[in-house]
Parts: C-alpha cells; sequence; structure tokens
C-alpha cells in the first residue's frame, strides 16, 4: 500500500475539527497528519484534489449485496464496485440473506467474503428473532460479540407487542441498537403501493400510512419503557416525522433515517405501472415528500441510506403488484446527495453528514470524520456533468428508475483504510 | 367495416395506444381515450348489433386472423361474449384457461406469453388477478400482437365499461343530462373503475358511488365523483343506477357484518324503484348475487336491462377487436 497525500482538497467534514482547504497525509492506512508530514512518507503517491470536495468515504446504514444465498441477483464483489464509485467505504449489511444471519458463523462469513474482495468494509446487522421468526429472540450477545453492529427483524414482522417488548428489553440490558422496519403488517395487508390517489386510480392494493405511523409509535413507546437504543429505518409518511419529533421534544432519543429514493419521488411516479417504481415503504403523497424533505433538512431525520436492493431481471418482469420491490441505488447515493443541495433542500455541510457522521454516530463507530489518527476512509468529488447511463451500471441489480438521469457531480475517488479503491477514469 | 369509420385523435392520448387514425394499437384502459373515439366505437357497435339477428350471424372481417382467449381467472361471460364476438367477426378463435397458481410456481408469464407468441396468434384476450397485468403484457408482446383487456385485477374491465354505456345510450342519448350511481363494492372492483372513466369522458354531470365506507376506496372523489353511504339519499333522481356483485369472500373479512344488513342498506328491492327518475334503469354486469345486492324482482323486472348488456357486450366486443387488430 502507496503513502498517499490528498493536496489542496476543499475538506467538508461535519463533525469534525477542520474543514477548508487543507493537504491529508496518509500512512498504512492511518490520516497521520492535516496539512503536517509527522512521520516522513515513503515516496508517497500524490493526489491532486484541487477544486474538489474531499470528504469522509460514506456509512450506508442499509444494503443487501444478495451474499451467501442470492449470488444469482448479485454478489458482494459486484456490489462493493457499486459501493466504492459512489464513495461508500462503510456498509450495513442487512441479515436477510439465504441462510439468514443469525449465528455468529453466519456472521463471521460475511465479513471474511468483504475481506476477500477487499474494497469496502462491512459492519454486519443480526437477525433479532432466530430464522427472523419474530417470535424467539436471537442469541443476542453472541451475535454482539461475534461483531454485529446493531440488530434487525428487517421487513419480517415481529408476532405481537409482547415479542418486541421483550426483545428491546434484552437488547437494552446488553446495550444492543435495534434497527426497527416500522409496519403494521395488518394495515398493511399485502399492499404494494401508498394507499391513496393511485392505489385508488390504478386498482392497486394501498398501505396506508397508518401502517407506519402506528408501528413508529409503539417502537417509541417501547423504548421509553426498555431503554433500548431505537433506530427506525426507512421512515416514509408526515405523521411518522410527526412522531419522532415529539419524542425527541420529550427526551427520547430515537434515530431515523430515510432511503435517498424517498427524498425525490412520491406515489405519482408509479402511474403506469413502472416496477422501477416498487419500492417498500412504497412512495407516500407529495404532502408527505415534502414533510421528509423538510424533516431531513432539520434534526429529525439524521441519516439518509441508499437502502441497496439489488434484482436480476426477471423479478420485476411481472406485473406490479407481482414483481419484487427495492432499488440498486448505491452507486448514486452520492450524486444523489448532492443534487439534494443543489435543489436547495440542504447546504453542503449537513447533507454530507447525513451519509457520514450522523450514520456513524448512529452505529456508534469511529469513523464518518476526518482526523488525525483516524483510518483513512475518504471520498473526492468533484463537479462535473455527466448522464447515468446503462451501460455504466456496476451493481448486478440494473432495478432503476433513475437510469438515464443527468448529475453534476461525479466520485472521482474512494479511499478505503488508506488504499485507493475507486478511481474514475 | 373499420375501414369505413373515421376516428378523430385528441392531443390527450398516449401514442402507444393507437397506430392510424382507423386503429388502436391495444385496448387497455378508458382512462386516455378520448370522447371522440368512445363514441365511434358505440356507433360501430350499433351497426354490429344487427349481426346477432341476421340468419348467418357472421361478417368476414377478421378472416383469417387468430384471437387467443388468455385467462388467468375464472369468467363465463365475459370469456363466451368475447369468443362470440371473434367467431361472428370469422376469426379463428382459442380459449386457453390458464391455471395461475401453476404459472406462479413455475414457468413465468412470460414464458407463456413467448410460447403463445411462437404460434403465430394475432390478438391475446386477457384476463388477469393482477392489477396492471394487460398494461404489463401488452408492453412485453411483439410489434403485431394486440391486446385487449378483459379485466386485470381491480384496475380495468374498459370492454365492460364500454358495453354499459353503449346500453345507457339506447335509453338515454344524452350523457350530458344524466345521474348515474354505482352501487356497492367500489373498492375491489374494476368494473366501477373503468366506469367512473368513461362516464367522466363522456362528460356525465353527475356520478355517484355508493357503499359502505369499507367499500368505497379512500379519496375516490379524485376520480371526479361523489361518494354515499346512504343509498337511499345517493339513488335519489338518477337515471341510471348499476349495482356490483358483492363477493362472497368480503363477507369473511369484515368489510360488511352480513348479507341481511348489506341487503337492507345496499340491495336494490323494489321499494327503492321508487327513488330513481321515473325512466330510470338498473343494470348489473353480472353475475347476479339474488337476495344480496339485488332482489330477484328487480333484477327480472321491467327497469332492469341486465340481460341487455350481455347481448350489447358482443356487438361492442365486435367494435373494439375489429378495431383492434393489426392490418
Amino acid at each position: 500500500m502507496n503513502d498517499l497525500i490528498i493536496k489542496s482538497g476543499n475538506l467538508v467534514n461535519p463533525g469534525g475539527d477542520i474543514s477548508g482547504v487543507h493537504d491529508i497525509y496518509i500512512k498504512d492506512g492511518i490520516i497521520i497528519g492535516i496539512d503536517e508530514d509527522t512521520t516522513k512518507l515513503n515516496s508517497p503517491e500524490i493526489i491532486d484534489a484541487e477544486d474538489c470536495i474531499v470528504c469522509p468515504g460514506l456509512v450506508d446504514l442499509s444494503v443487501r449485496f444478495r451474499e451467501p444465498g442470492l449470488e444469482k441477483e448479485a454478489t458482494i464483489l459486484s456490489e462493493s464496485k457499486a459501493a466504492v464509485s459512489s464513495g461508500v467505504t462503510t456498509v450495513c449489511y442487512m441479515p436477510d440473506t439465504q441462510p439468514i444471519i443469525d449465528t455468529p458463523a453466519q456472521i463471521k462469513l460475511v465479513e471474511d467474503i468483504f475481506k476477500t474482495v477487499n474494497l469496502c468494509k462491512v459492519k454486519v446487522l443480526a437477525s433479532l428473532t432466530k430464522d427472523l421468526d419474530g417470535n424467539r429472540i436471537s442469541p443476542m450477545m453472541e451475535l454482539k460479540q461475534a461483531g454485529a453492529i446493531a440488530l434487525t427483524n428487517c421487513y419480517n414482522p415481529i408476532k405481537d407487542l409482547l415479542v418486541l417488548r421483550r426483545a428491546m428489553e434484552y437488547a437494552s440490558g446488553h446495550e444492543i441498537t435495534i434497527f426497527y422496519q416500522p409496519q403494521n403488517n395488518c394495515l398493511a395487508n399485502y399492499g404494494c403501493v401508498h394507499e391513496g390517489k393511485i392505489s385508488n386510480k390504478l386498482g392497486l392494493p394501498g398501505i396506508p400510512s397508518a401502517a407506519e405511523s402506528i408501528a413508529v409509535a409503539e417502537a417509541i413507546l417501547l423504548s421509553k419503557l426498555t431503554g433500548v437504543k431505537l433506530h427506525l429505518c426507512r421512515i416514509s409518511c408526515l405523521e411518522s416525522i410527526m412522531l419522532i419529533k415529539n419524542a425527541h421534544s420529550t427526551g427520547i432519543k430515537v434515530t431515523a433515517d430515510v432511503a435517498i429514493h424517498q427524498l425525490f419521488f412520491d406515489e405519482n411516479s408509479i402511474n403506469n405501472f413502472n416496477n422501477d417504481f416498487h419500492v417498500m415503504p412504497p412512495f407516500r403523497s407529495s404532502e408527505d415528500l415534502a414533510e421528509i424533505r423538510s424533516a431531513i433538512s432539520k434534526k429529525i431525520i439524521t441519516a439518509i441510506c441508499s437502502d441497496h436492493q439489488p434484482h436480476n431481471e426477471d423479478a420485476k418482469q411481472a406485473p406490479f403488484s407481482d414483481s419484487q420491490f427495492g432499488i440498486a441505488s448505491i452507486e448514486i447515493l452520492f450524486p444523489l446527495i448532492m443534487e439534494l443541495v443543489d435543489l436547495n433542500i440542504m447546504d453542503l455541510n449537513t447533507a454530507i453528514s447525513k451519509v457520514t457522521s450522523n450514520p456513524a454516530h448512529i452505529l456508534g463507530i469511529d469513523t464518518g470524520i476526518i482526523k488525525k489518527g483516524s483510518s483513512a476512509d475518504i471520498c473526492i468529488l468533484k463537479k462535473e456533468d455527466w448522464v447515468f447511463g446503462q451501460e455504466k451500471i456496476l451493481s448486478s441489480g440494473k432495478n432503476n428508475p433513475f437510469i438515464g438521469k443527468k448529475f453534476s457531480s461525479r466520485v472521482y475517488k474512494t479511499i478505503c483504510e488508506g488504499k485507493i479503491v475507486y478511481e474514475h477514469k | 367495416m373499420s375501414e369505413n369509420i373515421e376516428i378523430g385523435l385528441d392531443q390527450n392520448i398516449k401514442q402507444s395506444d393507437i397506430v392510424s387514425q382507423k386503429h388502436l394499437r391495444h385496448f387497455l384502459d378508458i382512462e386516455n381515450l378520448p370522447k371522440s373515439l368512445i363514441l365511434d366505437i358505440l356507433d360501430l357497435a350499433e351497426s354490429f348489433a344487427g349481426v346477432s339477428g341476421q340468419p348467418v350471424k357472421k361478417v368476414p372481417l377478421l378472416r383469417g386472423k387468430t384471437i387467443v382467449n388468455l385467462f388467468f381467472e375464472a369468467s363465463t361471460r365475459t370469456r363466451t361474449t368475447f369468443e362470440l364476438a371473434a367467431k361472428r367477426l370469422s376469426a379463428d378463435f382459442l380459449n386457453i384457461n390458464m391455471d395461475y397458481s401453476a404459472t406462479r410456481k413455475g414457468e413465468t408469464l412470460l414464458d407463456t406469453l413467448r410460447n403463445l407468441e411462437a404460434m403465430h396468434c394475432d390478438m391475446f384476450i386477457v384476463r388477469h388477478p393482477s392489477s396492471g397485468a394487460a398494461e404489463f403484457i401488452s408492453k412485453n408482446v411483439s410489434q403485431n400482437i394486440s391486446i385487449i383487456n378483459a379485466g386485470d385485477g381491480r384496475h380495468a374491465h374498459p370492454t365492460q365499461a364500454m358495453l354499459d354505456i353503449f346500453t345507457i345510450r339506447k335509453y338515454f342519448p344524452d350523457f350530458k343530462k344524466i345521474k348515474v350511481a354505482i352501487v356497492g363494492d367500489i373498492l375491489h372492483s374494476r368494473v366501477a373503475r373503468s366506469l367512473m372513466h368513461a362516464l367522466r369522458i363522456l362528460e356525465v354531470p353527475d356520478i355517484r358511488v355508493i357503499g359502505p365506507k369499507t367499500l368505497l376506496p379512500n379519496g375516490v372523489e379524485h376520480m371526479g365523483v361523489t361518494s354515499y353511504v346512504d343509498m337511499d339519499e345517493g339513488i335519489k333522481g338518477c337515471d341510471v343506477v348499476i349495482m356490483l356483485r358483492l363477493q362472497n369472500e368480503r363477507m369473511n373479512s369484515s368489510f360488511i357484518p352480513d348479507e341481511h344488513e348489506y341487503y337492507n342498506l345496499y340491495g336494490f328491492s323494489p321499494k327503492r324503484l321508487d327513488l330513481i327518475s321515473k325512466k330510470g334503469i338498473v343494470m348489473h354486469p353480472g353475475p347476479v348475487n339474488r337476495g344480496v345486492e339485488i332482489s330477484s324482482e328487480v333484477a327480472d323486472g321491467d327497469r332492469s336491462v341486465i340481460l341487455q348488456q350481455v347481448s350489447n357486450g358482443i356487438a361492442v366486443r365486435m367494435a373494439i377487436l375489429s378495431l383492434s387488430m393489426q392490418p
């Protein structure tokens, strides 16, 4: 591994002490100095970052790379390439693989594949209940000791509130964070779009906003009862935001994230049964979209994730309700974040904090900030117009409604633990 | 015969729906059809209506063409009227009843299509339990094949809506002067959705939907209709009342308490005839649940046009088939 100097980049470093134009010195994968070469680098490679934004590598709170078990859809290798092309250096790995990640051995397997691929770092989330059955709590402490960063039941329902309470209590005792996907499945009732104008018009079974917000309310109140560190995943409607805001004002320390695509589309995009817009939770009304954009600009929702879900072609080749949900969006996560800045939804510093220091803080990991002594996970971004064309997609999943979109920024280099893992050529 | 029909093109129509002034590419939905085209289809159907009364019930319009009924869901009326319509147009006709659960397990919908395409058919008439299935199929078949939507999930049943408005026009030639009510399970009804579009496009000034709140979609007013929970208030002064079939499975999933209460609140009983306009008619797309959504006296009475709807179905479907067949 070469020593590196990133010269004259404009450092955007939310939560860090240093920002503005600086040189960064990297040795053995560690940032050893900013503007000062403390140990005399050994014939370093110099990266000219003049006129570039230099920021911490992105921390993505939810990805599915499909391995093990669903390699026909995607692999850790293919999706890691896509991730680093968007500046992502740490991914949170969801446990709904085949088999499900509910044992220490499964965690180690995933970590080992990431080490072999050697592009970005992984934090594995393990299953909150055994086999994701929503009924028997998993061996949480064993999973934590094996490296699980948090526990989640993904989209699978928890049997009842008593199981959720017990899971939260047990996790709380061992200081384990729970990532909770709020959805009341009785109310969702096999729906596939937001219950509203479009579900009505297209005759597609709808999921009311209340299916999410009722689950949010239950989870918030149970987190107060149990003291668990609760993170709410993929918020999509304005009632949930109101509840989270209210929780914050009464001192309940719940955190929340939103999927990047939820900041760009509402239910109207589904018109004409376009399967690329089949996501979970569904795209909601234009009022919900406006409220989510407002909540992300404040401190109500502190993180944005890709919610990357690659599929092979067959998964989307069916009538809307029979097609698989999800978007393979990781490789445009950063360009889309910059688009939010261009749209004046957030300032640059806030926008970058949503994918770096804030998610790192939610996970309780020492990354997401550029500082002396920390791991050299860095993204360098250039202003440049480009079009996201189908032929350029690195992910195995081509299920992406952003294909054909013009962007004004692109990732120029990604550095993970001091190694250049992506270069735009 | 279709060669003599001039179909006006509207600015709003989707390009994909129409290939020329005289042909539809597919017939999937009513929502985007221009008013002039809907009226042209009705006029053409009018000219076909006489064919069924002739000693030789055939016209040679689609001779040499092959039409396939591709039904992934059970149907009697729609399937047979399409079959008769195709045969009266002299087309070769094939009925394929797909077991939807079997296709779900193994062969995908696309595989099924590819196989049928390989048999060089010209048109598929598709019924499928998933909303958007006809649209999906139309995007995935080769250029020379037309798709007719015979009902997709809860989304659309455009030929049923066309035959309903054809029947209405027989009694009320001026759509701009009538009040129409649709009663029953609006939430799950593809017929209701297509009818709401058709009536709106034809500028019917007063369109009402009536049912318990569990069976009225949230925000149905976006479709340009007024909703009523009280049937007596809703049908008052209406010229056309379209009763929808109540599907039995709804009873067991807490949409309604029981048949008895449903009939009392939303069943078309003889005394409710007094509430509609003097010349008002009662319609039903079939099959009828007698004593649940409509009494036998009304269904078989002189205000009912239920059987005319069935016969009109053949002429209207002949018109749609002939306009949608690629040259």
